[in-house]
This record gives structure tokens, sequence and C-alpha cells, in this order.
């Protein structure tokens, strides 16, 4: 693919700049045509009846908003939304919490048997999750059974297990080993230690990085099914995904309805990425180059 | 730019401490202490004692029916016990998701063991959980002095509903509340416009008006309707299971000790299938074919009775065409009748004694006819019990076609309550989906295959 | 991830071993153990764990509920023969680390040589101490997962849990573990203090460290070759009491000197390219032909094996192979085309950007349902009727089992096709599709990076040289870039392996099984068949595969990665 687009230039080399920007622009609208077809596919039929949106039809004949208060109405999104978004935030502080000191530990601290534990880590990011379910489970149940806290159906089981994150540590450890050690002899000059120099001087320096961990989690929590199902019985605590899956399920025969949840469980996590997008792609990019 | 973000940090840090304080009242109530019923302590007077004593338990009750009118009955009728017991029972209804999802959710209870008091289940899942002594026996309740069921109530009870909550050995695992059949919903009206006066009786008849009604649906000026009209066929094991019963058929060996794919009746629905798929008269579709019956895309589909309100709510939507429309059993070779009955059964997990009393006082309460006729109008599911009739004449008068599913109670045959059952069924539905694709020639070797996969299976689960 | 800038390390003092340095050394590395502990904690419990006790699982008959011990029975029912050497190469493996890890050690080692030997004694001790722990932990493990048994029927309360929780931590066979895992810490502890007094070396800790990791693989690695020896001869013998070899012994001699013959091929072909004598290359290619052909013959015995194992399992591979290759090249390919249009830099292409990179932020559960209605086997659905307007024959899409190749050939009017070469079925290609439209935008990203971290400079010099673009991109852009495309290769390739979500959704049974990849095929094992020890062993195998894998690429593509 990428051959052809290079040969396809080489030929206009000293051609009208124009004609080749117009070639460009062509090709990335039947790019971007191609990947929006399926949001707009399913905004579509979502505002269509039953019957149109099983017929050949690109466009309702009109628009029935009503689809979107039926879906709102049958499946408790609101109830669910905020689970998720407050699942997510309880993840996140301690999963960026914990992740932060690790991964300033992993970068700047010199300690007996760093790389040996660090690499042990970054090998359980290859096990396959559908064994780690069951014992799991186990283990909150234990946990919930003889600690103070109540595990099950509660936010313990469905935070603190993602609090400790690999991912995070990995992608925060390349920025802070990206930081000059001139910076820190001079801090520890002042007086400044480890923490002191962490919150001070490294942290900001890390937006980006936490930025992408912020919209990775969101959208992990977000799509979470298998283990909310698991550890949670009762609506209280259900996340949005779980909510989608029974609406699915439920809606399965009704095309349009089933869009309609659809997008309204899609349009959350497009909002909070449409904000953070250009810290989060500069990030992303970043984290992905120094792997 | 960087200067605000540690202010950044601080404000969600609170934030999620403030959402952990104000949810943790919520979330975490210290366990109450159970307060003694009132009642309870004056209601055995009787000299007759329950062999246990089932006052002030607290009983947990999976079920499946998280959404609609079966939702908000089911919860209705939980709401009644917990407020009318004479034993202070507080039962609590949780929602598990669907069939599978309780499945696992139970598979997961029996490794921790914190198991639920009552788990609705099919019955191969509930022989699954016996088997490892997750589940009970229920013959003590059922014949307690006190608790237990009276002889009227016994001959009440239909006898086939009873019988598949059994399994292999006679042990009654599960207690089916209600049930329901798999059926056949028939487009009566748009077949006699196509002039087929009554409903198929055989296989060629039936062939015969799935094929008229795709050639309407292809012949018309609509193209939005091409290539529909027919069944709509989908090979699950539950589908080929009321095939094969139609037939007279059955899926176990004659012995009744193990499966057996290579009997007549059941090559009879193979190569059935095998020709209707390769006729083009049938199609497929993603998810339940209600609306598509529901505008004459399809002369039949293949519909648990349970999915009756689904399918009268689709006939609602706008753009239905509201023909006339009925029940009919699966068709056989030639003419069997016998349909596949579901039941919705309830296992009782193997807790302590008396919790375990507790869940059968109100598995009782739920099964008695009262109960079970306002079940069934939340539900459309079938009864149990026949004295419950009696209870659903105005529903029967507002249901025709619901009413005209209780005719096929009488004849019917339940899928095997087996271990094995749960790994066989994924392999019959695999098996008939490859049997659809494959060539007539490769059918007996498809079965026989079918037929060593459920021996493995069987004797890993024994 | 080796340590870049040491900071320059103080004298070293061999009068005060308290002095106020070796202290701040002392805080600095309890500071680093602290500001990793809560993380490390909850890894070790819900991600270290969790992977021993599927291992646990995995050497048991387990189906829902744990039955005896069979070894590595669940491992020979997946994989043949293959298993045995699987743990066989773990073993093997473990020593070779050990070896590696020894040399390391022994490069800082001190002058006296009897002091560097001497240092060896805690690394054993803590090893031991190590296995002991694992012992431990195995023998209590049993008893634990027993509780589940002894608190059906009864009332549960918190405390019938903490005692049963006790007395499980107080039986017997536990206790016995526990205090001889109790006293190697507290010897080990014990020499590694003594060592670090006695032995003044600088960097006492930096070898005491790689010691014991030595000693650690060692001697997991003489386990598990034990093991596995055992597990063979058993086998054996029960195979030759009823009469039949199993063979086990032939294949797995052949399987490993094929290996090593290629290996030696591989070897020799290296050579052969820096060899400028004509002559001597042409020999040293023909050798090193003779060898691979030689080691091609000895892994003829796969086949064998192979036909011994689940077929269930080969086809998923079969399918993930397909997954892979029909994935990764066109993800990276579409994405770079689309990376260096929009790295021009044209009015709009963050525009475009953020349009690309949509679909990766999407819910699985919502896009996967989507593409399901949007590749339905309708008449009526969206790619279905565009092709009846284009005047082509509607496909199946999801509900086709037949390979593509397959499809084509027939549509070609070619009868006799051959089976091997069906291809991927087409339900698997739209699944491929949905991979790739969400993963476009990602590796886009990430090229776009990589564009902007090689220096405008050369190209341009490139250019006035008289290169035209094809050969820019050619022979400066494209290498430069390697290290994405590095990068991106191995996610994409280890994402493979793990994709199941997307497929589970989108999975129909009319397509025979022909999109259940290797994650799937354990997920239907684990949760509908309830086989949880066949279905762990058959993750351990995933997870061999994926490290195998990941070992291949570094050799290979890492060799040619160029870091500007």
């Amino acid at each position: 693919m990428a051959e052809e687009s290079a040969r396809s230039q080489h030929g206009k080399r000293h051609s009208d700049f124009t004609l080749r920007n117009i070639s460009t622009y062509l090709i990335l609208v039947i790019g971007a045509l191609i990947a929006m077809f399926p949001f707009f596919w399913m905004i579509s039929v979502s505002l269509m009846t039953i019957g149109e949106a099983q017929g050949i039809r690109l466009l309702p004949s009109e628009v029935h908003f009503e689809n979107y208060i039926n879906a709102w109405k049958e499946a408790k999104f609101s109830l669910y939304m905020w689970n998720s978004v407050r699942i997510t935030l309880l993840t996140l502080v301690g999963e960026l919490a914990f992740s932060t000191l690790a991964a300033y530990a992993f970068a700047r601290i010199k300690f007996p048997g760093r790389d040996i534990i660090f690499g042990i880590l970054l090998s359980t990011m290859m096990i396959p999750a559908m064994v780690t379910i069951i014992p799991n489970f186990l283990t909150v149940t234990w946990l919930g059974r003889i600690g103070p806290l109540k595990w099950i159906n509660n936010w313990p089981a469905l935070t603190i297990p993602f609090m400790g994150s690999v991912f995070s540590i990995f992608m925060l450890k390349q920025f802070f080993a990206q930081i000059p050690d001139e910076l820190y002899d001079a801090a520890q000059i002042d007086g400044a230690g480890h923490l002191r120099f962490l919150w001070s001087v490294a942290l900001p320096l890390t937006k980006a990085p936490v930025m992408v961990i912020l919209i990775l989690s969101f959208i992990g929590t977000w799509n979470a099914l298998a283990w909310p199902m698991l550890v949670t019985n009762t609506p209280e605590w259900r996340p949005i995904a779980v909510g989608l899956y029974s609406f699915i399920d439920e809606a399965g025969q009704m095309l349009n309805l089933m869009m309609a949840g659809a997008f309204i469980a899609v349009l959350p996590v497009l909002v909070l990425y449409f904000f953070t997008q250009k810290q989060f792609t500069e990030s992303i990019a970043r984290s992905g180059l120094k792997g | 730019m960087f200067k605000q973000f540690p202010k950044i940090v601080i404000l969600v840090l609170v934030t999620a401490a403030l959402m952990l304080s104000a949810c943790k009242p919520a979330a975490t109530p210290t366990p109450a202490p159970t307060t003694e019923p009132v009642v309870a302590t004056e209601a055995p007077a009787e000299e007759v004692k329950p062999s246990i004593d089932p006052t002030g338990q607290k009983v947990s009750f999976w079920h499946v029916w998280g959404t609609g009118l079966p939702n908000e009955t089911m919860l209705a009728i939980v709401d009644e016990f917990n407020t009318t017991n004479e034993w202070g029972i507080t039962v609590e209804a949780v929602d598990q998701g669907g069939y599978s999802d309780l499945e696992d959710a139970f598979n997961a209870a029996i490794q921790s063991g914190d198991l639920p008091d009552l788990a609705v289940g099919y019955t191969n899942a509930v022989a699954n959980w016996y088997s490892v002594g997750a589940v009970a026996d229920m013959a003590p309740f059922i014949s307690d002095p006190v608790l237990g069921l009276t002889a009227s109530d016994m001959s009440a009870l239909y006898a086939p509903a009873i019988e598949g909550g059994k399994i292999a050995d006679g042990t009654q695992v599960a207690f089916p509340i209600s049930q329901s059949a798999n059926v056949l919903f028939y487009n009566s009206q748009w077949a006699k416009e196509l002039g087929f006066a009554n409903p198929p009786a055989n296989y060629e008849e039936f062939k015969a008006q799935s094929c008229a009604a795709t050639e309407a649906n292809k012949n018309d000026a609509d193209p939005n309707n091409d290539g529909t009209g027919g069944l709509v066929l989908y090979a699950s094991a539950s589908n080929v299971a009321s095939f094969v019963f139609a037939n007279k058929g059955d899926m176990l060996s004659a012995d009744g000790m193990a499966y057996d794919f290579t009997s007549q009746p059941v090559v009879d629905v193979a190569n059935f299938m095998k020709d209707l798929f390769d006729s083009g008269c049938v199609f497929q579709t993603e998810s339940y074919p209600n609306p598509e019956f529901a505008s004459r895309k399809a002369l039949f589909t293949m519909s648990s009775t349970a999915g009756l309100p689904y399918q009268v709510s689709a006939f609602d939507a706008e753009g239905a065409i509201k023909d006339e429309w009925t029940l009919i059993p699966f068709p056989g070779k030639d003419g069997g009748q016998a349909v596949n009955l579901f039941g919705q059964y309830i296992a009782i997990g193997n807790t302590s004694p008396e919790r375990m009393m507790a869940a059968w006082v109100f598995l009782k309460f739920l099964t008695s006819p009262e109960s079970q006729a306002k079940w069934i109008e939340g539900s459309a599911y079938y009864p149990t019990r026949s004295d419950t009739l009696p209870l659903l004449d105005a529903y029967l008068e507002a249901n025709p076609i619901w009413s005209v599913g209780t005719s096929f109670l009488a004849d019917g045959a339940a899928e095997p309550a087996w271990p094995s059952w749960t790994p066989v069924r994924r392999e019959v539905g695999n098996t008939f989906a490859a049997i659809l694709q494959a060539t007539l020639e490769e059918i007996p070797a498809l079965l026989a295959d079918l037929n060593a996969k459920a021996a493995a299976a069987v004797s890993e689960t024994q | 991830m080796a340590f870049k800038k040491s900071r320059p390390s103080d004298q070293f003092n061999p009068r005060a071993w308290l002095n106020p340095r070796r202290l701040r050394n002392w805080r600095e590395y309890l500071t680093g153990y602290l500001m990793i502990a809560p993380s490390v904690i909850l890894i070790f419990i819900f991600g270290i764990f969790p992977v021993g006790f599927a291992l646990y699982v995995s050497l048991h008959k387990w189906r829902l509920k744990r039955d005896v011990i069979i070894g590595l029975d669940n491992y020979v029912n997946a994989i043949g023969g293959l298993a045995y050497l699987m743990f066989f190469a773990l073993g093997i493996g473990l020593l070779v680390l050990a070896f590696i890890q020894f040399r390391k050690a022994f490069r800082k080692r001190p002058g006296n040589p009897w002091q560097s030997y001497l240092l060896n004694i805690p690394g054993i001790i803590l090893a031991g101490a190590t296995l002991s722990f694992v012992r431990w932990t195995v023998a209590l493990l049993p008893h634990i997962l027993d509780i589940a048994n002894k608190i059906t029927g009864v009332e549960k309360t918190r405390l019938l849990f903490i005692q049963l929780l006790n007395e499980s931590f107080n039986a017997p066979d536990v206790l016995q573990a526990r205090s001889l895992m109790l006293w190697m810490i507290g010897a080990g502890v014990l020499t590694l203090i003594l060592g670090a007094y006695l032995i003044r070396v600088k960097d006492n800790l930096q070898i005491q460290g790689p010691l014991f990791i030595s000693w650690f693989c060692a001697g997991t690695g003489g386990i598990i070759l034990y093991y596995v020896y055992s597990e063979m001869m058993s086998d054996y013998h029960t195979a030759v009491l009823t009469g039949n070899d199993p063979g086990f012994f032939s294949q797995l001699i052949g399987i490993l000197s094929g290996l090593v013959l290629l290996f030696i091929g591989y070897k020799i072909w290296q050579s052969a390219k820096d060899q400028r004598n004509t002559w001597l290359f042409i020999i040293r290619l023909l050798g090193a032909m003779v060898f691979v052909v030689g080691g091609w013959i000895m892994l003829g015995e796969l086949p064998v094996i192979v036909a011994a194992g689940d077929p269930d399992l080969w086809v998923g591979l079969r399918a993930t192979l397909f997954y892979a290759l029909g994935t990764v090249p066109f993800q990276l390919g579409i994405s770079l085309f689309l990376a260096i249009l929009l790295f021009q830099n044209l009015a709009g292409s963050s525009f475009f950007r953020i349009l690309f990179f949509l679909p990766y932020v999407t819910p699985t559960v919502a896009s996967a349902a989507v593409f399901r209605q949007i590749f339905s086997n309708r008449l009526q659905a969206p790619v279905n009727s565009g092709l009846r307007l284009l005047g082509i024959e509607p496909l199946q899409w999801l509900w086709e089992p037949k390979g593509v190749f397959q499809l084509l050939a027939t549509s070609l009017g070619i009868e006799s096709w051959p089976a091997w070469a069906n291809g991927p079925s087409l339900a698997l290609v739209v699944i491929m599709i949905y991979s790739i439209w969400t993963f476009v935008g990602y590796d886009t990203v990430i090229y776009l990076a990589g564009l902007g971290n090689i220096s405008k400079e050369t190209a341009e010099a490139a250019e006035v040289d008289g290169a035209n673009r094809w050969q820019v991109f050619r022979h400066i852009t494209f290498p430069l870039l390697s290290p994405s495309t590095y990068f991106l290769t191995i996610i994409s390739v280890i994402g493979t392996f793990k994709a199941f979500n997307h497929i589970w959704v989108m999975r129909l049974e009319a397509a025979l099984q022909t999109t259940d990849t290797f994650s799937v095929v354990i997920f239907s094992e684990f949760y509908e068949k309830l086989r949880y020890g066949y279905a762990s062993a058959m993750a351990f195998v995933l997870f061999a595969i994926i490290l195998i894998l990941t070992f291949l690429n570094t050799k290979i593509q890492g060799s040619k990665v160029f870091y500007g």
C-alpha cells in the first residue's frame, strides 16, 4: 500500500502542487468516508422506524428521536453511565497515584532487583485475561470475607484490581526517564527529596501521558463487561457496557432501538476524545516510539 | 501552562474522595442484626412441626427476568411473599442477566462457596451443579410434613414438567415455576392469501408453503423484501430437538443411557433442514425475527412461546402488517405433533438447612396457583399446575393466540437434563449448521461424528 | 531497560561500613521499594498470582471443581508430544538464563576468587527460600479451595471464615512447608547481611542480585526438567504396559535435532553473506542448504504430533495466523500511507486525523454490533445492497464459512480448487476488516510521530542529490521509520493473539467456527464446556506462542531496526 502511494507520487514530482494536493485530499476524503460510514449508519438507523431499518435505506424518511427516549428509558442508561463514570474516576485516582510512584522509582531510583521486578511486571501483560478471571474472583471474595471492606457488589472489586497497571507504569516510566538528570541534581541541591521532586517538577511535565492513561482507562472501564458482570449482581454498581450488552440482547430485534442505545453508549467516549484529542495523540505517539 | 496541573490532580482526588464518602453509606451497609419476626414465634403452634425451622431466614434468588413486565411481576410476587409470609423470611431477587450469565455467576460462586439460595437455570446446568454438590436434592422439602406438597398439589402438577427437573437417577434437582414450548409462529392470513387453507401437516406441505411465500416476496414490486418470505431457519439445538420430537423421535438411544443422533427421526430432520436450506425458501436473521414476521417477510418463525409478548408488540410497531396469526407445532415428517417443552426451573443452592427450607417455602409460594396465575399474566409462560388454568379465564379470553398453546402442553418432551447436555447442545448446533453447508452425502458422517463427540462428553461428565 | 546514567558513584571506603553515604544508599533503596510497593503488591495479587493459580489448575483434571492431579495430560491432550518439548524447552531456557545471569554477576566479581564463591551462598539459600515459598503456597492452596466445600450446607459467618482460614494455615503439611520456608528465609537474610558485611566489595548487592536470580532459575529449571522427565517416563511405562509405544522420545529427539540443524544452517547462511570469495560463498550456501533441508526432514515428525493434539486448537491457531497475516500488514501499510499524506500538513489534516482515530476509541460492543448489521447476509444490508446496486451477486459475509480463495475460484469457474488453498473464511475476513478499521487510526498516529522525528534535512539533502520521491521514501524515510514499524508489529501481533471481544460479538454459528481464533477456543473451553484445567493448559500454550513470536520478532526484525 505504502509503496503504491509513493509510486503514484513519483511521476508527478515536479508537477503542479495543487493537483497533488487535490489527489491527496481525494484519498483522505475517501478514507474518512470509509472510516465514518459505520458511525453514519448507526446514527441514521437509530432515527428510522423498524421497517425502514430493515430495508434498503441510507437515511430515514423522517427523523424519529423517540427511539432515543425509548432506549434511554428501557435500559436505565443514566444509572449505568453514572456508575461507569464513578468507577472510572476511582480507578483513575488509584491508578495514577500508584503508577506515578512506581514509575518514578523505576525510572529514577536505583535499587537492587529493579530491572528484574520491572521485567516480571512487563511479562504479565501477555497473559490472556480469560484464565485470570476465576482466580481473581476468588481473591476478591476472600478479601471481602476477612477484611473490613465489602468487595463484591461494591466499588473495591470494580476498581482496586485495576489500580496496579503495568501499562501506566510503563508509559509514565518512559516520560520520567526523559527528564534530564541536571534537573534532579539541581533540586537535590535545593534540598528537595524524591517526593518533592516528583510532585513539583516531574509530575507537571507528564500531563500528556496522564491524559493517555485517563482516556485509555476510561475506554477500558467503558468496555469492561465480563468482570463487572461477575462481581456485581445488582444495578447499583453495574457499568454501561453491561447495560448496553443486555439492552442489545433485549432489543436485538429492534434494530433502530439497538442503534440508538449503542450511540448513547458511544457518545460520552467520543466527546471525551474530542476534548482531549490533542494531548492524547501527542503522548500516545511519544509513548509508542520510546517503547 | 503546566502549573495548573497539580491543581487538577488535587481536584480529581477531592472529587473522588467526596464521591467515595457519598457512596459509602449506600454501598456498604453494615449488616443489620437480623430482626426477629413478630409472627414467627407463634405461627407453628400445631403439634406437627416442620423438619427444619425456616424462621427469619434471608434468601437470595438469582433470576433472569431483569427487564419489562416479567421483571415487574416477579418483583411484585417477591414483595408479596416478603410482607405476607408467616415465617418472616425475606427474599432478595437478584437479576443476573441472561441464562448464560447466570450460569457463569453460579459457576464462580461454586468456586468461592457463596452460593445463592435459589437460582434459575436450564436443567442441564442444574445437573452440573448437582454433580459437584452445589444444589440440593429437593425430595426432603417436597415431602416435609408441614411445608411440603400435599397429595392434591402433586396430582395438580403436570407430570412432564416435574419429570423434566429430574436427573438420570431420578433425583429432583430443579422445580418448574412455569413452562413454555418451542413452536412456530404462523401467519395464517397470508397463507390463506397464498392459497393454503390449513397449516402444513407434513414436510412436503411445509416446504410448499415456505417456497410460495418466498416466491411471492421475490416477484412483488418491493425490493426490500427479496430473499425473505419463508421460514426463518436457525439450526440451534432446541430447534433441532423440536423437529426430532415432532417426528416422535428422541436424541437418546433406546435404553436412554447415551445420545444417539443417527436414528431415523434425526436423520430425517437433517435431510429436511438441508433440503429447505438448499431450496432457498428459508432465510436467516441476526436476531429474533419478530419484525420480519410482523411485516410479511416470514411466513413462519421458530420461537419459544415466551416470545409471544415481543411478537405482539412487534405488530404494534409502525409499518407492521396486522395479519391474523397463530401458533402451530413443529411439523413432523408425516405429521407428528409433539412439541419441545422448556421449563423455568429453579434449583435450591446447598446453603444451610434453615435457609434451604426457607428457599423452598418461597419456591412453593411461587408455584401456588395464585402466584402462578400472576406470574403467567406477566410473563406469558404456561402453568405447571392444572389448577392454575381456572384462575386464568380472563387472560385466556384476552390472549387467544396464547391460549392456542395450552393444548400443546399435554403432548411434549423435554431436552435431556444431563450435565453433558451443556457441551453436547453446542455440538448439535455446530453440526447442524455444518449440515446446512455440507452436501447430502456428508450428512451421515457428520451425524456419526456428532455421536462420537457426544459420547466423549458423556464419559467426561461421569 | 538498562540504567542509562548512574550518578558518579562514590569512592568506596572499606573502613566505615555504616558510614552516612551507605546509610543514604540504604535509604534510597528503601524509598524505591516503598514507592513501587503499592503497584507491585496489587499486580502480584491480581496479575501474577492468577497466573500461578492457572498453572496449578492446568495440572489437574478440573471440570467446574478440582479433581485429581493429572500432570501434563492436559497439555498432551492439547498439543500432543509437543507438550513435553514445550516444558523441556522451558527448563533448558531457565538454565540458559541462569548461566547468563551467572556470567553477568561474575564480570563484576571482586578480585579475590574465594570471596566471589562465598557470595553464592546467600544466593543459593535465598533461591531455596523462594522455592520453599512456592512450595508453601502450593501446599496451602488446596486447603483454601476446600473451604468452598466446607461452607456449603452451613451458616456462613465471618468468624467461621477466619476459623477455616486458620485451619488451612495450620494444616500439618502446610505447617511443615511453612517452617521450612521461614528457616530458609531467615538463613537467607542472615547470610545476605553477613555477606554484605564481610565481603566488602563495591556493589555487593548488585552482584548478589544476579546470583540469586541465577540460582533461582537454575533450581526452577532443574525441577521442571526432572518433572518433565518423570512425567514422560510414567507415560511411557503406562503406554508400554498397554502395548503401544507412544514414540514421543523419538519425536522429541527428532524435533530437537531438526531445530538445531536449522539453527546451524541459519548461522552458516549468515556467515555466507559476509563471504567475498565466490567459491567459498557458494560452498557455504550449499552447506547451509544441506543443514536446512536436513532440519526440515527432521521436523517432518511435526505433522504426526500435530495430528495427536486437539484439532480445535490447530484450527484455532490457523485462524489466528490468517487473522494476523490478514490484518497486520494491511493495517501498517494503510496507516503508513495515511501518515505520509497527513504529514504534508495540508489544511484540515488534524481534522482527518481525528476522524481516522475515532474507531479506536469507540466501545467494542457497540461498533462490533454495527459491523454485524453492515456485513449481514440480508439482501437489504448496506454492503449487500451496494453489491446489488453494482450488479454483483450478494454474499453471505459473516455467515460464510467458505474460504475466500475458494469463493473466488468458484466465481471464476475453477472447479477443482485444492482444500489447502481455501484461505480464511469470508466471515473471518469481515472480522479482519473490522480490526483494520479499528486500528488504522492508532497506527497512523504512531507513524505520524515517527515521521516527525525524522529530520527534514536528510530527506532534503537526498532530494538535492537527485533522488526522486520514491527513492527518498525507500532509502531514507522507510528505514528511519523502522522503530515505529517494529513497535507496531509487536503490538499488533500480540494483539491478534489476544483478540477476543469483537470476535465474540461477531461470531455466528453459521460460520462453523472458522472465525474462532485461539483466544475464542480457550474461552469456549473454559466458559461453555467448563473444562477449567484443559482451558488453562491451552492458555499457557498460547502464552508460549506469544513469547516465542515476541522473541523471534526481536531477533529478526530487531536486528534490522535503525535507531537513528
